[in-house]
């Protein structure tokens, strides 16, 4: 059982470090069980372990015309703004338009869904309202200091347009859930109910997405920030790094995140590149 | 990670061989936090991880461990932990 733990965690971990993780943890298994220690317990941490690693392990990347080693350069950025899938606006909003294409698909093909009560429809609009209130105790809702806040038009109709397509989404995807539990009064309470959670945690999540990605754009492109470099010296501000710098990968800047977020510097701060640095991209 | 989880490690690493189950035994942390914690450290290049033989784990019948050890940034680093948080030497 315990053995089974370890391995489904494993294979959280990148396939270059599996074996030595997977040696590792064993071994240490062996003396848990020795010691007549909670052997299931100690296992379970491993998933954690496996996440870090996941997130953390150091992979050579090259993007445009800069080729930088990240193993050897810097040992473990974070993975920040590394979703190719995402990475142009194009792109992220295709994908968002998608899947606001299939929930509304699903809602008008299921004829359960389409003639859904209209209590449910209002609980649901209901609670994703209220999830717009959750989302500043998980995040904060500041999308970072833009100096003379130049582009500030384009980067709001991008993040309006993200939760315009978010939306239908999650108003729409619970109802054929909803639906499907039956038109009888004695489960419309249970529909609603059902609908509301889908609807109040799916908004949770997709707005504090939404919040994140929006703080890993170039405000000139809107294309995700790659290279993430951690910067100063570890370890000096309460064994932490000083921040991580990202880079926009078409040479307009810099954006700068403090790792301890202090009172001098809280929030987020962009460096628009001169043009001294097109040689570079 | 908390600072004084990683001033904890460090002490307990500086103590002697250590390997990932006695940090957990020495600090009283689960596993989810020595494990993850004890990665950091090291890509930080505050510790150095090495495996023992095979040949010593076969003697003693038992898999081989997992050791680390600090670097010259790891003491520093912990010189300068103990000067900011004097407990930490009673705390392990």
């Amino acid at each position: 059982m315990n053995d089974v733990i370890i391995r489904v965690a494993g294979s959280l971990v990148p396939a270059a470090h599996r074996a030595e993780w997977l040696a590792e943890w064993r071994s240490e298994l062996w003396y848990v069980a020795r010691g007549g220690h909670r052997a299931t317990v100690f296992c379970l941490g491993a998933f954690r372990d496996a996440l870090w690693l996941r997130r953390n392990a150091p992979l050579p990347r090259v993007y445009g015309s800069l080729l930088i080693d990240v193993q050897q350069s810097f040992p473990g950025p974070p993975p920040a703004g590394d979703s190719r899938l995402l990475e142009s606006p194009v792109r992220c909003l295709a994908f968002l338009g998608l899947l606001a294409a299939l929930s509304l698909a699903v809602f008008f093909l299921l004829p359960g869904a389409r003639h859904s009560d209209r209590r449910v429809f209002l609980s649901l609009l209901t609670m994703f309202a209220v999830a717009w209130l959750i989302v500043p105790a998980t995040t904060t809702l500041s999308l970072g200091d833009y100096p003379a806040n130049r582009h500030w038009l384009r980067r709001r109709v991008f993040f309006a347009a993200k939760i315009a397509l978010i939306f239908p989404t999650m108003i729409f995807s619970p109802l054929p859930v909803a639906a499907s539990m039956g038109p009888a009064a004695a489960t419309l309470g249970a529909a609603a109910a059902l609908g509301s959670q889908l609807a109040f945690w799916g908004g949770v999540m997709a707005i504090r997405w939404a919040l994140l990605d929006q703080r890993r754009r170039c405000p000139v492109c809107l294309r995700l920030l790659a290279n993430p470099v951690r910067i100063g010296q570890s370890s000096r501000i309460f064994l932490d790094w000083n921040g991580t710098e990202l880079v926009c990968l078409r040479g307009h800047g810099l954006l700068h995140v403090p790792e301890s977020p202090a009172i001098w510097f809280s929030k987020q701060r962009w460096l628009y590149f001169d043009p001294s640095w097109t040689g570079l991209f | 990670m908390a600072s004084h989880t990683a001033a904890m490690i460090l002490q307990t690493i500086d103590a002697g061989q250590i390997y990932g189950f006695s940090v957990m035994e020495a600090t009283g942390l689960p596993s989810g936090t020595v494990y993850p914690a004890l990665r950091r450290l090291e890509r930080d290049g505050l510790i150095q991880s090495h495996w023992e033989k095979q040949s010593i784990a076969d003697a003693e019948q038992r898999p081989p461990r997992k050791y680390y050890k600090l670097t010259r940034s790891g003491r520093e680093t912990l010189e300068s932990s103990r000067k900011r948080y004097p407990l930490l030497a009673r705390l392990v």
